[in-house]
């Protein structure tokens, strides 16, 4: 099922100044989105907002032609889900009893646990290969498990549209990668659209089909990777100097910071 | 597996839906049926054992084939049951409250007690009586409620300011306070007046010594009504426990949520306030042992909070019959001395911070 997920005029903030002002954007269906930029550019702003997590100041988001914030939360949790920056879990939960919690749009006072819900956490489990741990508390796990958990709550959702808030800052690189593939698996057997914020410039290239780019509450490029992403755009953005090398497992843009202490050396030297 | 111990559910008490739980479902239900069997036996001690010996054949006349006459008939039908029933409804409502508000704001140390619902609730029942000159419980008791919604509303909206919200620090701190400040009040007003003193001693420490039948019928409905709403709260208890983001992300409604857990702590605390004065740490401690014998689903500890609650209020109304010879020690003083080590060995676990 397609969805069209799009802000119009979008300002949100926290204080007095707004954080995001005035934006546009829509994202592209079935496809991997990851919104990057420098600390403080807006960005986990922005996929709040998506997310309906803060009420707009101006404009709106659309959800399949609908104004968020004119449809019911339950409705809207049935086609996005969300996992924030940092979840927290009532202390001893397990993991099977966490990723069951993803049900709750699901389910009313009328209607009990089924047969389909039991179907939505296995598969979840399945996919994000966390059913072994179903009977650990998660406070006994690792931080890659522990991720990979989360992403198997929001799976048992099962929404069409999933948003995540950098899932991969306290994960190795190791766990980094192995999470980024998982979304993507998601994102090519089920036909996931998945918006997500990454700090890794280079992951963030490799893995992105579509890439935002913000700078102070606005965006500065989007699209492919491979177009839009050049030193020059990431020095804007982080105003960082650095060189824009294809990476050599990918192809995609591979960014190699320069810093004042290391500068590019002749290759025949 | 996965499919195999998903399946191994049970519907939860409570609530419309049940989920897998990593507890056997069984497991907790035959503690439940357990807990109903102490809450029986410790109600049924209750009725029997007092200052004034009563035999059982007595008692059982008492119900059956009454004698108004009979001063034991007496004492047991027109004050050992209603103060029985009073000590059931309140130990229910004290310790609901509790877990709600633990529930709602994720804090370990909330408590009707120690974030001065209680004692608003009382200040406001004294003011009342003593000042505006109100009379009969079925009217200040509104001025309970007022009292309690008060303290709530103070006590979240001072410990709400800043960044990271209300932590638990910050509501002890501010909890701290306005129990003082109406604790203050309280005491001026009472001061002011030697006869009312007399009367306001006991309320004030806690009791339920005395409460008869008025007190049970005015204040029980009220009770009634939290206790129904505090038990069908478990699934949106369950959502708010993952944090307001994800809650939201879930599709519940946040504030809507809120509001009726706290206008149902304020009728829950109030009534008891009312009907008992402000007793201490049943909330705060019996749904931390709630949620010990049952984790951490809302749905569970809401059912085994409100069987715990009056098993520890009416025992320790017991042991305050028992231990001071001729006398009584009122129940709010009994379960201060139980409560305060375990509200000490509760703030030094270090994993305090996460609910």
């Amino acid at each position: 099922m397609t969805h069209e997920l799009r802000a119009e005029d979008l300002s949100l903030g926290y204080g007095p100044q707004d954080v995001v002002s005035h934006l546009d954007v829509e994202i592209p269906d079935g496809k991997i989105t990851v919104i990057v930029g420098a600390n403080a550019c807006g960005k986990s702003t922005l996929l709040r907002g998506l997310a309906r997590l803060l009420a707009p100041r101006t404009g709106s988001v659309i959800l399949d032609g609908k104004r968020v914030q004119d449809l019911r939360s339950v409705e809207v949790a049935r086609v996005l889900g969300l996992l924030p920056q940092t979840p927290v879990a009532p202390d001893g939960i397990t993991v099977a009893d966490l990723v069951g919690r993803g049900r709750y749009p699901h389910q009313s006072w009328f209607r009990r646990w089924s047969a389909e819900d039991d179907a939505a956490v296995a598969a979840a489990m399945e996919s994000t290969g966390t059913a072994e741990l179903a009977d650990r508390p998660l406070s006994a796990l690792s931080g890659g498990q522990r991720q990979r958990v989360w992403v198997a709550m929001a799976l048992a959702q099962d929404t069409d549209l999933v948003l995540l808030d950098e899932p991969t800052t306290y994960l190795d690189i190791n766990h980094q990668v192995e999470l980024l593939d998982l979304l993507t698996d998601l994102n090519r057997r089920h036909a996931k659209t998945i918006v997500l914020v990454l700090h890794d410039l280079n992951l963030a290239c490799r893995y992105a089909d579509h890439i935002i780019a913000m700078k102070a509450g606005a965006i500065i490029r989007e699209g492919a990777p491979i177009d839009v992403i050049d030193a020059a755009v990431v020095t804007e953005v982080f105003g960082l100097p650095c060189e824009v090398l294809p990476d050599p497992v990918s192809r995609t843009p591979m960014i190699v910071p320069r810093g004042r202490h290391h500068v590019p050396v002749p290759e025949s030297v | 597996m996965t499919l195999a111990h998903a399946r191994s559910t049970s519907p939860a008490p409570g609530s419309g839906v049940a989920a897998p739980s990593h507890r056997h479902g069984g497991g907790l239900a035959a503690g439940l049926v357990v807990l109903v069997g102490v809450l029986a036996v410790v109600a049924f001690v209750s009725v029997t054992l007092g200052t004034r010996d009563v035999g059982l054949a007595t008692i059982w006349k008492a119900f059956t084939d009454f004698d108004p006459d009979n001063t034991s008939e007496t004492v047991i039908r027109e004050l050992r049951v209603p103060r029985t029933l009073v000590g059931l409804v309140a130990g229910m409502s004290l310790g609901l409250a509790g877990a709600i508000l633990q529930g709602v704001t994720r804090n370990p140390l909330a408590d009707p007690g120690i974030m001065g619902i209680n004692t608003g609730a009382s200040a406001f029942i004294v003011v009342s009586i003593m000042v505006l000159g109100v009379q009969g419980l079925g009217t200040y008791i509104w001025f309970g409620f007022l009292g309690a919604a008060v303290a709530i509303f103070v006590v979240y909206g001072v410990a709400s300011f800043g960044r990271e919200g209300a932590t638990p620090v910050k509501l002890a701190l501010a909890g701290a306070a306005v129990t003082a400040g109406f604790y203050s009040v309280t005491t001026g007003v009472v001061m002011t007046n030697v006869d009312a003193l007399n009367e306001l001693r006991f309320w004030q420490v806690g009791s339920i010594a005395g409460r008869y039948w008025p007190v049970f019928t005015q204040t029980a409905p009220f009770m009634a009504v939290g206790v129904a709403v505090a038990l069908f709260s478990g699934r949106a208890l369950n959502g708010l426990s993952l944090g307001d983001d994800m809650a939201v992300a879930l599709g519940q409604r946040i504030r809507l949520t809120r509001s009726i857990m706290f206008v149902s702590v304020a009728v829950l605390a109030g009534a008891a306030t009312a009907a008992c004065g402000p007793i201490v740490f049943i909330g705060l401690v019996v749904p931390h042992v709630a949620r010990a014998l049952c984790g951490p689903d809302y749905r569970w500890v809401m059912v085994y909070t409100a069987l715990l609650s009056p098993i520890i209020l009416l025992s320790a109304d017991i042991i305050g019959r028992v231990s001071a010879g001729d006398g009584e020690l009122q129940v709010g003083v009994v379960l201060g001395v139980l409560g305060a080590p375990a509200f000490i060995a509760l703030v030094r676990r270090r994993d305090l911070a996460e609910l």
